[in-house]
């Protein structure tokens, strides 16, 4: 039976099955409007279906010609490509010491810490920061700002995109005498303007967008961090199934690795810390 | 050619009681001998593999007697066990050619597999021209419409409504068609003495580079098996696995497959970097090249996208040529987080992929002559113990389990073997320490 083996719902499975479809071979030679009177749902569905059965019978007998898989890349080539990648830098030396550079494109980075400590401060520092030009050593990039406490305040954010400037031009002046028409022409509206920011009001909103940025990040190709502002701030309260919890934060992290992969942006995952007492092992 | 029919096993009980039956009988009719094979809900003889290897020797000294012994069998029974059955009942025979003749082990990986896929009669037509309409409209007229009905059907007295018909020649050569064809379907026959042969020739034992562990293992992870890692996080395991890859990629291809982006390009360079012997650094630099070409990695996200991974690597693997460097290592790190996400919920789902996944991977460890190294996390047990993630389901599919622990406060780290084909099987589950546990320290994966 490989019908299980289908990217489909547990609805469509289900029918698939009672209606005597077992394997994928069966379904090469329906049509979606014979699919769709038999199953009882409508065209497109069962246009889905077909095109999901086809797209895993063309996996199954592509030809093996080429010597490596599709998407797999070898060690070498891997190390290369790291050694090439840019940080972005969060303004604080220590940090970006243990960092090993900066927070890494490709890679999820979680920030966690007791209340109060800092940690939206250097989310938006780290907004402003990817937007640093290139001839700055920056990535010059947008930024997405999800934030599920309402902690983002803008007037700071002016103020840190103004100091943003200020370092610019300061560094400007000091190691680039030979380039003096070389003027910062970013002002802090244009860096405000290159975040776009998300308000999240409950944990289907926050899987929802997730489930979107895929979409959103292929229209605007030049966002390169996610900053998510308190990660699992919904999933404390009112979640009586621990164990659903679980799927959720874990199919959630897997899409956001897989959006760092596709598009080689940084994902910064804020975090809240808490104090559990447990009971000492006695040896 | 051997003829036989089959016929499930549930229908007789039913006419018998008339009451329905929770197991399942496949009931084999022989011209020489009946083998019943039952098995219970959850597909598995027994629990413990010493009970299992007793069953089996027993069965097939009473079945020894007669001429023929089918034993229809998942992998994971065939390669552990038979062998030391065989080599028990091997003292109880005197002539070689006797025993040979008389054993024929039959290796499947599911009984599903056995009957793969059963075309509707028609679709046959283009590829082979005897079955046409005629032949076709023979079939209907005793009810038979696909390859399965085909099976099910009587043969015999199939063939002698063939004989009475017109074209009897035409229909008897449709006929002996369509057995050929199944016999293709079915997985080859391999012999108890073939299963030795392959066993020595290819079932070698690849060297991780970390003592401790290869001494636990027997020498390293074994070819044509499954060997899963398991631990709580920060344990070690991804960090074994990176050292794996690095030593056996000087001879042969590895592939990773990475769930949670823990491939780390610099630790392979570093663990190749001492174990290359070289003076000049460009000598180095140029056999670092070769050998960490012979490392793919591959991420994957989501189920679904491994099962398509896995299905390009076997159709790869069926065509690669015999010289060159073969593959020999998968590494899966790690499973548990692509089937977490869908396991547990109401449907069942979750469970079926997580048992098609560890099948196929045994699959391809067998046939390709892999070996296979997963990871998987721990979750929390009763009294606050930790124990390995994917639930008691998963807990038979992989041949060796290997737990990882760090122990706090040091860079020492142990490991303990749960599982092991070899070896004999703790009396509980638990990490008690026992004989088997070793200490080993300076894995070499702590910051220098």
């Amino acid at each position: 039976m490989e019908i299980w083996r289908l990217p489909i719902s547990a609805s469509q499975r289900g029918k698939l099955i009672s209606a005597g479809y077992t394997s994928l071979s069966s379904l090469s030679s329906l049509s979606p409007s014979e699919l769709a009177r038999e199953l009882k749902v409508s065209e497109t569905e069962a246009m889905d279906i077909l095109k999901a059965a086809s797209h895993s019978r063309g996996a199954e007998t592509s030809n093996a010609s080429c010597s490596i898989l599709e998407g797999a890349q070898s060690a070498w080539d891997m190390l290369h490509d790291e050694e090439s990648l840019m940080h972005i830098t969060t303004s604080s030396a220590d940090l970006d010491n243990i960092l090993g550079g900066g927070i890494h494109c490709k890679e999820v980075t979680e920030i966690g810490g007791v209340p109060g400590i800092g940690k939206t401060q250097l989310g938006m520092q780290i907004a402003v920061n990817v937007q640093i030009p290139h001839d700055f050593g920056g990535l010059g990039g947008k930024a997405i700002y999800i934030d599920t406490e309402g902690s983002f305040m803008v007037g700071r954010a002016f103020q840190i995109a103004e100091a943003c400037i200020e370092d610019m031009s300061e560094y400007n002046r000091f190691l680039r005498k030979d380039f003096q028409e070389c003027k910062i022409n970013m002002k802090p509206e244009d860096i405000l303007e290159n975040v776009f920011y998300f308000r999240i009001c409950s944990y289907t909103e926050q899987i929802a967008l997730i489930n979107y940025l895929d979409k959103f990040i292929s229209e605007h190709k030049d966002v390169k961090v996610v900053v998510v502002d308190s990660v699992t701030f919904h999933f404390r309260q009112d979640f009586d199934d621990m164990a659903l919890r679980t799927r959720v934060l874990s199919g959630m992290a897997l899409k956001l690795m897989n959006l760092t992969k596709k598009f080689s942006l940084a994902v910064v995952l804020l975090n809240q810390a808490t104090i559990k007492h447990t009971e000492a092992p006695f040896n | 050619m051997e003829r036989f029919r089959w016929r499930h096993g549930c229908e007789e009980i039913r006419e018998k009681d008339g009451k329905k039956d929770k197991g399942e009988y496949w009931h084999w009719g022989f011209e020489f001998l009946t083998l019943c094979f039952c098995f219970g809900s959850g597909g598995q003889l027994a629990t413990t593999p010493a009970v299992k290897a007793r069953l089996l020797s027993a069965a097939l000294f009473i079945a020894g007697g007669s001429d023929h012994v089918v034993l229809v069998a998942p992998y994971e029974v065939v390669e552990p066990y038979i062998r030391p059955s065989l080599w028990a009942l091997e003292s109880n025979f005197q002539a070689e050619d006797e025993l040979k003749k008389r054993r024929r082990l039959f290796s499947s990986f599911s009984i599903s597999s056995l009957v793969k896929y059963m075309a509707p009669l028609k679709n046959l037509e283009t590829e082979y021209p005897i079955i046409d309409p005629s032949f076709r409209k023979f079939c209907a007229s005793h009810g038979i419409f696909s390859v399965e009905d085909f099976l099910i059907h009587d043969l015999y007295m199939l063939a002698a409504f063939a004989e009475q018909d017109i074209s009897s020649e035409r229909l008897k050569e449709g006929i002996t068609q369509v057995l050929s064809i199944i016999d293709d379907m079915h997985q080859p026959w391999w012999n108890g003495m073939e299963l030795l042969e392959d066993a020595k020739r290819n079932k070698h034992v690849l060297p991780t580079g970390i003592q401790g562990i290869d001494l636990l293992l027997g020498g390293g992870i074994h070819i044509g098996q499954l060997t899963e890692l398991v631990g709580p996080s920060s344990s070690g395991k991804t960090q074994v696995c990176l050292q794996t890859a690095s030593n056996v990629a000087s001879n042969h291809m590895v592939l990773y497959i990475d769930t949670s982006n823990s491939f780390s390009p610099e630790r392979i360079a570093y663990f190749l970097g001492k174990i290359i012997d070289v003076a000049s650094a460009q000598a180095k630099n140029q056999i670092l090249q070769k050998v960490m070409s012979n490392i793919l990695c591959h991420s994957v996200f989501d189920i679904f996208a491994m099962f398509d991974v896995l299905h390009q690597l076997e159709s790869h693997l069926r065509y690669q040529d015999a010289g060159g460097c073969q593959m020999r290592l998968l590494i899966v790190d790690s499973i548990s987080l692509l089937i977490s996400p869908v396991l547990g919920s109401s449907s069942t789902q979750g469970r079926a992929l997580m048992l098609s996944a560890g099948y196929l991977l045994k699959k391809l460890a067998h046939q390709h002559n892999l070996a296979v190294l997963v990871i998987n996390h721990t979750v929390g047990g009763e009294g606050g113990c930790s124990k390995p993630a994917l639930g008691d389901s998963w807990k038979s599919i992989p041949h060796s389990r290997l737990f990882l622990s760090c122990v706090r406060g040091s860079n020492d780290y142990n490991a303990l073997i749960l599982k092991h084909p070899s070896m004999d099987q703790p009396l509980q589950d638990d990490t008690s320490i026992g004989s088997r546990e070793r200490n080993f320290i300076d894995l070499g994966i702590g910051i220098d």
